[in-house]
């Protein structure tokens, strides 16, 4: 719609008819803001969409706190809501055709065109001048190798169990038809969203490891979230009825990097996807479609600039995608001391950013808090500085989020760095995930002198000793671990 | 109240409330966060016990890691808010 506006002609190839049910229903501040500017918040009104007052979050023993919305928003059921985006943009000009895109035209390193298979069963070929990738998960530039791997990002190694409920009870006061956060144990959460004035979106998140030993099936999983994860949650479904089917996601963090290229660029969900607890996803995806809509017509009217742009249309998303996710890891590794940080002097950059206002130029003053608690840690400090230390540093932002791997150490024998990992359990999923980010240290570390080895449970007997190791990380029970070593001999045992 | 008096009140109350007792290799660089002394929970108790002992409000905004990462860290943010107390009275 932003393209077809501005006079360019667009076609729209979406594979499932629309409208059609998708997960993704609270909006935020700049997902509102997206909405008034372009022009559809009277339409909205016309749906029974809930507006949307802020995120209230509760934790364990009760502990409750709200955070408002920076300015108005909705929570949306986006089978209507992608549906208006879609008539909204046809009727701005753009044509729209039902089929799946197959495959990318290549003129040298130019991407010139794409192939699709249409419903009605035609194989087309078309020319343009600029592609968009707005595939969500499905990844597609990165699934044809025209954009880089996809690689698993922390937060990853879980899985959601959503569904549609009625019946739920609904909370009083300023924060009726709030998005819920319910909180557990690290990684263990629920959400609650208002999608009607009847119906509420429910979902369940677990590690992965975590929802094997609740049943392993999802509807299994799902009764566990309802009846164990927190009281309040227990307690306002206790009368409620399914009305939607279950749906189920999982792995779903991830980056892909390289995402602009000669000829076309990722927007949204086809380049990253962090941790979905901030509600963050469809907003960001409107933020950086703006932004990609600036690129492709200044790149069009000016073809020699198109480089520039694209540069500065990815750097514009790693940003905004960055800044979301250090909130989100900031959230899961401090979550007593996030409520501070929503109700201390940072307050108003915290509203800001749980509204999706995570583009600035330059980083908010709670950003840059966040990021200096969560990089300084005296488990680093002890590591000597340089390559060593920024191994570990690397280990320790990802280790510390990682379902699945116990313990992190690393060792020093002059300047070859050698690291162990101690997994939780044998997987196969996990062992992916592992050996992508062993392949990312190695791409930017180097190869030379850097030992990667893990163990399992079944072979953790065959470790080498590590009482000359550093510690990065140590989750592992206390009995489990090395006997401590006194402090200032250099070994820095737990 | 000096920053002696403050790290032994907080290395007791650590290893009585925290650990059970249990603090023979607790010293004052020990990181509480990631060894997990210091979760959600013992945060709450640990401020009462600041007010209680010191008579020293945390403001929110200082209730961050960096300041609950060691017993020297909390030590130091205690005696600068209590200084900032008593400059300002
Ligand atoms: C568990 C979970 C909970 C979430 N909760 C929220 C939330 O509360 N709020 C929020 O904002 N976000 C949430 N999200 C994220 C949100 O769903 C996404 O970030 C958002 O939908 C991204 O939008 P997008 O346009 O990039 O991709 P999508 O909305 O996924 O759209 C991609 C479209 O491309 C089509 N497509 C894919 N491949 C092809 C092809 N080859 N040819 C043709 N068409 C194709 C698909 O059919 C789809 O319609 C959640 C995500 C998860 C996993």
């Amino acid at each position: 719609m932003l393209l077809a506006q501005r006079g360019l002609s667009v076609l729209v190839v979406e594979k499932d008819p629309f409208p059609r049910y998708h997960v993704g229903e609270s909006l935020t501040g700049t997902g509102g803001d997206f909405i008034a500017r372009v022009g559809l918040a009277d339409q909205m009104a016309a749906f029974d969409f809930p507006a949307k007052p802020g995120v209230k979050v509760v934790g364990r023993e009760g502990a409750k706190y709200f955070v408002p919305v920076l300015r108005p928003t909705w929570q949306v059921r986006r089978a209507e809501f992608d549906n208006l985006l879609l008539e909204h943009a046809m009727a701005k000009g753009a044509e729209h055709v039902l089929g799946t895109v197959t495959d990318v035209i290549l003129d040298g390193e130019r991407v010139v065109g794409l192939t699709l298979s249409t419903a009605a069963g035609d194989e087309q070929s078309l020319r343009c001048s600029m592609v968009i990738d707005a595939s969500g998960q499905g990844v597609f530039m990165s699934r044809k190798e025209i954009a880089g791997p996809r690689r698993v990002a922390a937060f990853s190694r879980q899985i959601a169990l959503y569904s549609q409920f009625k019946g739920v009870e609904p909370d009083v006061g300023e924060q009726f038809n709030s998005t819920v956060i319910f909180y557990r144990d690290t990684y263990h959460w629920a959400w609650l969203i208002p999608i009607s004035s009847d119906t509420v979106s429910i979902g369940i998140v677990l590690p992965t490891t975590s929802y094997k030993l609740r049943g392993g099936t999802a509807k299994a999983a799902m009764a566990w979230g309802l009846g164990h994860l927190n009281a309040e949650l227990t307690e306002r479904t206790r009368e409620a009825e399914q009305v939607e089917d279950m749906h189920v996601s999982r792995n779903y963090s991830y980056r892909v990097d390289p995402f602009v290229g000669p000829g076309w660029l990722c927007v949204g969900d086809s380049h990253c996807f962090t941790d979905p607890i901030f509600s963050f996803g469809a907003s960001l995806a409107m933020t950086e479609a703006e932004a990609a809509a600036d690129t492709v017509a200044a790149a069009i009217a000016d073809p020699s600039a198109e480089p520039e742009l694209l540069a500065s249309y990815a750097h514009y998303c790693n940003t905004g995608q960055g800044r979301a996710s250090e909130l989100i890891r900031y959230f899961w590794k401090f979550p007593a001391f996030f409520k501070f940080l929503t109700q201390g002097q940072y307050r108003d950059d915290l509203i800001r950013l749980l509204a999706g206002d995570c583009f600035t130029p330059e980083p908010l003053p709670a950003t840059l808090e966040m990021r200096a608690n969560l990089d300084d840690s005296p488990v680093l400090q002890r590591i000597p500085a340089g390559r060593a230390r920024d191994i570990a540093a690397r280990i320790y932002r990802r280790f510390d989020f990682f379902q699945g791997v116990d313990a992190a150490f690393l060792e020093l024998c002059e300047d070859a760095v050698m690291i162990s990992f101690i997994l939780s359990e044998d997987d196969i999923d996990l062992y992916d995930s592992l050996r992508d980010f062993e392949e990312q240290l190695v791409a930017d570390f180097g190869r030379d002198d850097l030992a990667i080895f893990s163990f399992t449970p079944d072979i953790i007997d065959a470790m080498p000793s590590v009482a000359n190791a550093f510690p990065i990380v140590d989750r592992r029970p206390a009995a489990q671990r090395a006997m401590p070593q006194a402090e200032g001999d250099g070994g820095g045992m737990l | 109240m000096n920053a002696t008096e403050v790290n032994q009140a907080l290395e007791g109350f650590i290893t009585e409330k925290l650990l059970h007792g249990d603090g023979a290799d607790l010293t004052l660089q020990t990181p509480l966060l990631e060894y997990g002394i210091v979760d959600s929970l013992a945060m709450v108790s640990l401020l009462t016990f600041v007010q209680n002992s010191f008579g020293v409000t945390i403001p929110d905004g200082e209730v961050s890691p960096r300041n609950f990462k060691t017993i020297e860290a909390l030590s130091a943010l205690i005696m600068r808010v209590h200084g900032e107390a008593s400059n300002g009275a």
